[in-house]
């Protein structure tokens, strides 16, 4: 009894400490603690997206260098040729579920497990997201670096020099990651729980997004060259592998069908640059203050 | 209730008039608290009568339609407002309501990020939890995922986040809700450690019992009102009612019990200080005990034990249980209006009325 009043007397002495200081600094500093406590808490994610982006490569290595010479195709003239193979589809793809995996629980998981009764009272929300997203969005970068890795050390296995604009590639991937991230975190602002924004995110982003500019192509609204596809923010993930090697002509119109059936299709290969850059951010800008005002607004439960 | 002056130094908080409307919903109506330095203040109250939304001003969650929060920071009360608040909350521990965790991280990973979230200096971070961890007998469970954590050693890191970061005050919403007797136990002995080494604590609770063996004084909230705040004594001297529970040696038979109750308020009524239509006794068939409504006043209590005794009951157990005395009282207080909206409506309309919160930044 006597050490416990004397343990407890040495507690209070030694509690008797003197806070940090508040304001600015207070801002950054636990916009830095939740960006280290957010990345140790998901490790274990990016251990798996890293064995995922490893799995895409060898699938597009399989189907490039095994496939193509079965089919007798024509082997790509330079490593910019040989990369956009890489960065194309599957990648886009990859980026997809990375991202959905990454930002799904951004939001959503405080509200649907009740984490945020701890954590509200101790950090602003808008300091929170800054951090989280910064976290998360660092994950998802490691995991593109990765994969461009990869992609640099064949190209160069093969070719014995890289083309620099992998490093425009990789810039793109980067910025059109972060447009993902802002589009994960505003669903993850209103859906009920992580795992439904990530199986609606995934659906959106790979189906609706990915049919909507087929219906345009087959329905003839693109016929004429006047609307690119800005208003799908999808459109400018194609700006990965187009800026690899540029086309002359971002707007092309193939002949698609059976013999003596054949039917014109038309579409936007790739976004120009400052396109790109521009919608990007504008996308960025506007999914951010969505989900800024969703997230002020939003409540944990019994609230 | 309320004392004017703004230097009082034994106040430590003070909610001076606040109100939260949701549309034309009054959540909190003129709130008026005083908590003293080193004091546990009990916080009762129905579902739905406001308490986590006062709480939650508290915690600055949300704002106040009306009125004004006051803490002591550094020495001095302060109007808790947008550009002090890190600074005021900073002496402030809450948990609001069930501490829920990120399964796959330990106490100790999470405990740190909430001390270094709230200033805790960077260096004694980890002594700090060590301490903590250790005053909460879960020394050997401190790299352990939380996951695998019971119930009650959550609640406990929830206790032991709040005040990880060595704040004067705790905030403590609904801590014991949910807990088996064992648990409960346990985060009341440690709510009286907290209080031993100096905390002031706000405590809310459905658990009259558990509020009664802790609270120095009691606010009792309903309907978004204070109805009533002071100690459990004054309260008891207030409502002029207890109750007193009597255990005899030989328990009553089921076809004699009739007879006896009969024969006790033939000779204990009189003696209880209570109006003959207010008269009561009662028998708990769960507790094997009787209970009879007095008016609290000691002289009382002590004539009906002489009056048991010369009538040659054999009285094993006299007592007058506060959580006893506290539930009546609560009852009595809170006593539902006919026109009282049920909870699912005070709910619907919350909801009706998205809340607003804090634009902090």
């Amino acid at each position: 009894m006597a050490s416990d009043i004397k343990r407890d007397e040495k507690l209070i002495k030694e509690l008797e400490i003197s806070r940090q200081k508040v304001g600015l600094r207070r801002d950054f500093m636990q916009i830095s603690n939740t960006i280290t406590f957010d990345l140790k808490r998901n490790i274990n994610k990016l251990y798996v997206m890293l064995f995922v982006y490893l799995g895409i490569f060898l699938l597009s290595l399989l189907m490039n260098e095994l496939l193509s010479g079965l089919m007798g195709l024509l082997a790509p003239t330079d490593s910019a040729t040989l990369m956009v193979n890489y960065v194309g589809e599957f990648f886009t793809m990859a980026l997809i579920i990375s991202t959905a995996t990454f930002g799904g629980s951004i939001i959503a998981e405080d509200f649907y497990r009740q984490t945020g009764n701890l954590l509200f009272p101790k950090i602003s929300k808008t300091r929170l997201l800054i951090g989280r997203l910064i976290s998360r969005y660092a994950l998802n970068a490691l995991c593109i670096i990765f994969f461009y890795t990869l992609v640099y050390i064949l190209a160069f296995i093969k070719y014995g020099e890289v083309s620099t604009t992998i490093i425009y590639s990789f810039g793109w991937a980067l910025l059109y990651s972060f447009v993902l991230l802002t589009f994960v975190t505003f669903l993850s602002s209103f859906m009920k729980n992580t795992s439904f924004t990530i199986i609606t995110s995934i659906l959106m982003l790979l189906l609706v997004m990915g049919m909507i500019p087929m219906i345009l192509s087959f329905s003839g609204v693109t016929e004429n060259n006047e609307i690119p596809m800005f208003f799908i923010f999808s459109y400018f993930g194609t700006i990965i592998s187009g800026s690899l090697n540029m086309p002359d002509n971002r707007f092309v119109t193939q002949l698609l069908g059976p013999p003596g059936h054949e039917f014109e299709v038309s579409s936007w290969i790739t976004p120009s640059e400052f396109g790109a850059a521009l919608g990007m951010i504008i996308y960025i800008v506007i999914f951010l203050i969505l989900t800024y005002i969703l997230y002020q607004r939003r409540q944990s439960k019994g609230e | 209730m309320i004392n004017t002056k703004e230097t009082d130094d034994n106040v430590i908080i003070r909610l001076k008039n606040i109100t939260k409307k949701f549309g034309d919903f009054y959540a909190v109506s003129n709130v008026n608290i005083e908590i003293k330095k080193g004091e546990i203040v009990g916080f009762l109250g129905p579902n739905g009568a406001g308490k986590s939304t006062a709480m939650k001003m508290m915690a600055y969650l949300l704002k106040p339609t009306e009125g004004e929060i006051w803490i002591r920071g550094n020495g001095e009360l302060e109007k808790l407002a947008n550009h002090n608040k890190d600074y005021l909350l900073d002496n402030i521990g809450f948990l609001i309501e069930n501490p829920f965790f990120y399964g796959n991280v330990t106490p100790r990973v999470i405990l740190k990020y909430f001390a270094e979230l709230k200033g805790y200096p960077y260096k004694k971070v980890n002594q700090r939890i060590e301490e903590v961890v250790e005053m909460f007998g879960l020394t050997n469970w401190i790299d352990m995922k939380l996951r695998t954590f019971s119930k009650g050693m959550k609640q406990k890191i929830g206790i032991a986040s709040a005040i990880i970061h060595n704040p004067d005050i705790i905030i403590l919403d609904e801590p014991q809700t949910g807990l088996d007797p064992q648990a409960r136990r346990d985060v009341r002995d440690l709510i009286l450690k907290l209080k031993k080494s100096g905390k002031t604590i706000f405590l809310s609770s459905h658990l009259l019992y558990e509020i009664s063996e802790v609270a120095d004084r009691i606010a009792i909230i309903n309907q978004g009102k204070i109805v009533a705040f002071d100690t459990l004594d004054n309260l008891e001297s207030k409502a002029k009612k207890s109750i007193i529970h009597i255990e005899l040696l030989n328990h009553p038979e089921e076809h004699n019990l009739e007879s006896v109750l009969n024969h006790l308020k033939e000779e204990i009524t009189p003696l209880t200080g209570v109006s003959e239509e207010l008269n009561w006794i009662k028998y708990n068939k769960d507790t094997k005990t009787f209970q009879i409504l007095f008016n609290g006043d000691p002289k009382n209590q002590l004539s009906i034990l002489k009056r048991l005794l010369a009538h040659d009951y054999e009285v094993i157990e006299f007592s007058v249980p506060k959580a006893g005395l506290l539930e009546n009282l609560f009852i009595d207080l809170v006593k539902p209006n006919t026109d009282q909206l049920s909870n699912d409506t005070i709910n619907k309309k919350k909801k009706k009325h998205k809340k607003k919160l804090l634009i902090e930044e």
